[in-house]
């Protein structure tokens, strides 16, 4: 049985039932209601955003459900990205972000991953000053002030 | 220095169950100066309603893939950001290199520590001289839950590095001042590495002489570790490679910090403890019983890796160590003799939470196994890593498991008995599980038809099947195994790590003609395959011919070879592969030639490297194209045919590879495809292995 999402500007999208539980706030959603065919109304999603997270959610229909690995140290995990997640991501900056919030919004875990994976790859290796340029971003710190802070984290550099 | 003495520690962020929920609260400015400016707000963040960078956990979750390095430079972006990202650069700190050790005790850093200390959630590092840091009154270790020495625990200060520069943290003081905050005064002091002498390295390296000296007499510090374990009530996890295990005071000590929290409210009982020392020690064994003796029911994890030695004197010592209770009391604890609580003294339907369990070295040694009543206990264990030196351990282990523990999926046995094992007691220990998942046994001699029986009765969950030099296992018990275990992910029947090579399982080729494997899901396979026809290899190393119908002309063509190929290139998911040759058949009087020198015979074993794939294209290499992730292959001291046109096809088929092991040997001259491989390909580690086997006897 399809079911009907609702974009923030009033389109309405026509999903497949398994496509859509991709998204736990909407398995949810659903599981309340009950069966019932009234559009879900999704009022923090723009009808572009929505088409991007579809499609997402109909490549990755069939893949298991992620369980939770209690990895203890996070920043232990890999930072691989399958191929087709690597091209379904190379979109401008401000679609990248919002897909992040609709994953974050419509709680998809594997999407919000992707996307923090990929934010995390442009802001690696950079300078402060290459990430405050590639996320446009003012620098308000005092350069007294920044060598300061330089100074007291020094540790954390890998030499 | 007039910047940092202004700079006036601020409060402390609340205590918080996770240092991660404290990013939505809003922290003071960065220096008091900065209160008449306007409130930080980026241009960009402004536009957006929503940003990412506004969320702290969407933040924390980019960042889990950032190193501290990538992290440091977040924080300097804007305020913002280093409001955000200074909970999470503090939330797992590492010092591993001597750069950080003295990085990492500078005032400046020291002073931001006193202002982050409640973010701090992991330490680790391989200095016991920068635990101090943690000990300053003003640093809150409220939030400090796991202190790890990944690497081998270094007792003294690393060497001033080169090009390093900065004040000597060592003429810090701290002062409380009369609105009781922690101020730093120090003198001007410069730590700098310089090549001529130095008064403060002189200092240093006397300090480090000192340190090394009561190290090797076993005589160290252990007051400081005490003191950090007494400020962390939240520690849950203690993990220290190179253990002092001389300490028999320390080692009480933790065995007390582990039974306290039964009786404090205010301390977390340690879930993880893990200590590693596999050198020489000169711990009673009466500790070592004391410490097992007490752990608690909050325990999850614990390994212990001791090496007494000798096993002969851990005899005497067993003996001696009967009564622990009595040193006890030397340790000065005796006012805590009400929490004295031991393991018998639980009731009985007391949950234990224990899963892991690791005892490595010779800690047990021939005596009785002092953690069995542990292990008893432990019905929720579901992994165990044990050394046994007797077949009596191995019975009390197995009846002990299939008793006690019916929820264990992963066991790694070494088993270093005087004689070969009986094979129905290794069979017991096999059946001691209800399904094995992961089953890693090493130095068993003794496999039959019972435990090879045991063995396959597992095999619909075995996911790793290590047999690590183990004798009596047949060729066809592999083929059993390895055509009977879909879930296999790693089967390791070859000892051999690229240069030291022994085993004696291996599989013959015939026997894979008629049962084909089932382990598609392999990811790592060493073997041996031996018995394949190679009607191109007529003569030995010494030129002499080579005899037999695999090596005689009376097998004709590459059909064995191709089921080889076909079968091996079912694995797609292949990470690994370690082709290895046969041992030596020294008992073989066949394999003895006579010399034209009076007195002198040679050895050559046929099937010893003359039996193994060719690796050439016209023999079916191709059919190995579907091994996409392949990263190391090892073909140490075969005698294949690989030329050109192969290493290029490798190199094509394989994008993965990283290794290939038995390629290059050493002394010989490069051949034209290695050179090839190093002119094109040079992220492929080419290891230079030692060369084939000539062995001549007189």
């Amino acid at each position: 049985m399809p079911v009907i999402l609702v974009s923030s500007d009033a389109q309405e999208f026509k999903v497949d039932k398994e496509v859509a539980e991709r998204s736990i706030l909407i398995k949810n959603m659903l599981e309340d209601v009950g069966e019932s065919d009234s559009p879900i109304p999704l009022p923090n999603v723009t009808a572009a955003v929505l088409t991007k997270v579809i499609e997402y959610c109909e490549h990755h229909r069939n893949d298991p459900v992620q369980v939770p690995d209690e990895t203890d140290d996070p920043r232990k995990r890999s930072n691989d990205i399958e191929e087709w997640d690597m091209k379904f991501m190379q979109v401008d900056q401000e679609m990248l972000f919002e897909i992040i919030l609709a994953a974050n919004y419509l709680d998809i875990k594997p999407l919000l991953d992707v996307g923090c994976k990929t934010v995390a790859n442009i802001i690696k290796g950079k300078t402060p000053e290459e990430i405050r340029k590639a996320f446009n971003i003012v620098n308000d710190f005092t350069p007294e002030e920044e060598a300061q802070i330089k100074k007291e984290n020094e540790w954390a550099e890998d030499r | 220095m007039g910047d940092t003495a202004s700079f006036t520690p601020l409060a402390h962020a609340p205590l918080h169950s996770s240092p991660f929920t404290a990013t939505t609260t809003t922290y003071p400015p960065l220096h008091p100066q900065a209160h008449s400016r306007p409130p930080a707000q980026p241009d960009s963040v402004a536009k957006l309603p929503h940003n990412v960078f506004d969320i702290p956990e969407l933040l924390l979750s980019i960042c889990s893939h950032l190193s501290s390095h990538d992290i440091l430079q977040c924080v300097l972006v804007s305020r913002h950001f280093h409001t955000l990202c200074i909970p999470i650069l503090y939330s797992s700190i590492s010092i591993l290199s001597a750069f950080q050790f003295y990085r990492f005790r500078s005032p400046a850093a020291q002073l931001a520590l006193v202002r982050y200390g409640s973010f701090v959630w992991v330490f680790k590092t391989q200095y016991y001289n920068i635990l101090p840091c943690f000990l300053n009154p003003s640093v809150d270790c409220s939030n400090l839950t796991r202190i790890e020495f990944p690497r081998a625990c270094r007792f003294s200060d690393p060497v001033v590095p080169r090009g390093y520069c900065q004040q000597a943290v060592e003429d810090v003081d701290y002062i409380v001042d009369e609105e009781g905050v922690t101020v730093f005064s120090y003198q001007q002091h410069n730590l700098t590495h310089t090549v001529e002498e130095n008064a403060t390295s002189r200092i240093t390296d006397m300090k480090n002489a000192e340190a090394r000296a009561r190290g090797v007499l076993g005589i160290f510090d252990e007051t400081t570790l005490f003191a950090l374990m007494e400020k962390c009530p939240r520690l849950t996890t203690l993990s220290m490679v190179g253990f002092p295990f001389d300490n028999d005071l320390l080692i009480r000590q933790i065995a007390y910090r582990l039974t306290i929290a039964c009786a404090s409210p205010t301390f977390a009982g340690l879930r993880t403890l893990a200590l590693t020392n596999l050198h020489f020690c000169r711990l009673k064994a009466s500790s070592i019983d004391y410490l097992l003796n007490h752990c608690t029911p909050e325990l999850e994890e614990l390994l212990l890796c001791i090496s007494y030695g000798s096993r002969a004197e851990m005899v005497d010592l067993a003996t001696q160590g009967v009564a622990p209770e009595e040193s006890m009391d030397g340790a000065g604890h005796e006012s805590d003799h009400s929490r004295d609580t031991r393991i018998g003294d639980y009731p009985d339907d007391t949950v234990w939470n224990l899963k892991k369990l690791t005892l490595k070295g010779d800690l047990t040694g021939s005596g009785n196994l002092s953690w069995l009543p542990l292990l008893r206990r432990s019905t929720w264990l579901t992994s165990i890593h044990i050394d046994l030196f007797t077949e009596h351990a191995m019975d009390q282990l197995a009846s002990t498991l299939s008793q006690y523990c019916p929820n264990v999926t992963d066991m790694t046995v070494r088993c270093s008995t005087a004689s070969p094992q009986e094979d129905d007691r290794i069979a017991d220990l096999i059946r001691s599980s209800r399904a094995w998942t992961h089953l890693s046994m090493w130095f068993f001699h003794g496999f039959g038809p019972f435990s090879t029986a045991a063995l396959v009765r597992h095999s619909a969950t075995l996911e790793t099947l290590v047999l690590e030099e183990c004798d009596g296992f047949s060729s066809e018990d592999i083929q059993r195994v390895l055509s009977s275990c879909p879930n296999l992910r790693t089967f390791r029947a070859m000892t051999s790590n690229g240069w030291d090579f022994s085993s004696t399982v291996y599989l013959d080729a015939s026997e894979m003609v008629d049962s084909p494997w089932v382990c598609h899901r392999l990811e790592n396979l060493k073997l041996i395959i031996t018995g394949i026809a190679r009607p191109d290899l007529r003569f030995d190393q010494y030129g002499e011919p080579l005899t037999g119908p695999l090596h005689d002309g009376s097998i004709q063509g590459f059909e064995l070879q191709r089921i080889v190929y076909q079968q091996l290139g079912k694995l797609t998911h292949l990470q690994e592969l370690w082709l290895g040759h046969d041992k030596q058949d020294l008992d073989d009087e066949d394999n003895y030639h006579r010399t034209e020198v009076e007195g002198q015979w040679r050895f050559i074993d046929p099937d010893e490297q003359f039996e193994c794939l060719e690796f050439s294209l016209r023999s079916g290499l191709d059919l190995l194209s579907g091994l996409k992730d392949l990263r190391t292959l090892n073909l140490d001291r075969l005698q294949t045919r690989m030329g050109m046109s192969e290493v290029q096809w490798m190199a094509q088929q394989w994008p993965r590879l990283e290794r290939v092991i038995g390629l290059v040997v050493q002394g010989d001259q490069v051949p034209k495809h290695v050179q090839w491989l190093y002119d094109n390909h040079p992220q492929i580690a080419l290891p230079p292995v030692l060369g084939n086997f000539f062995t001549s006897f007189s």
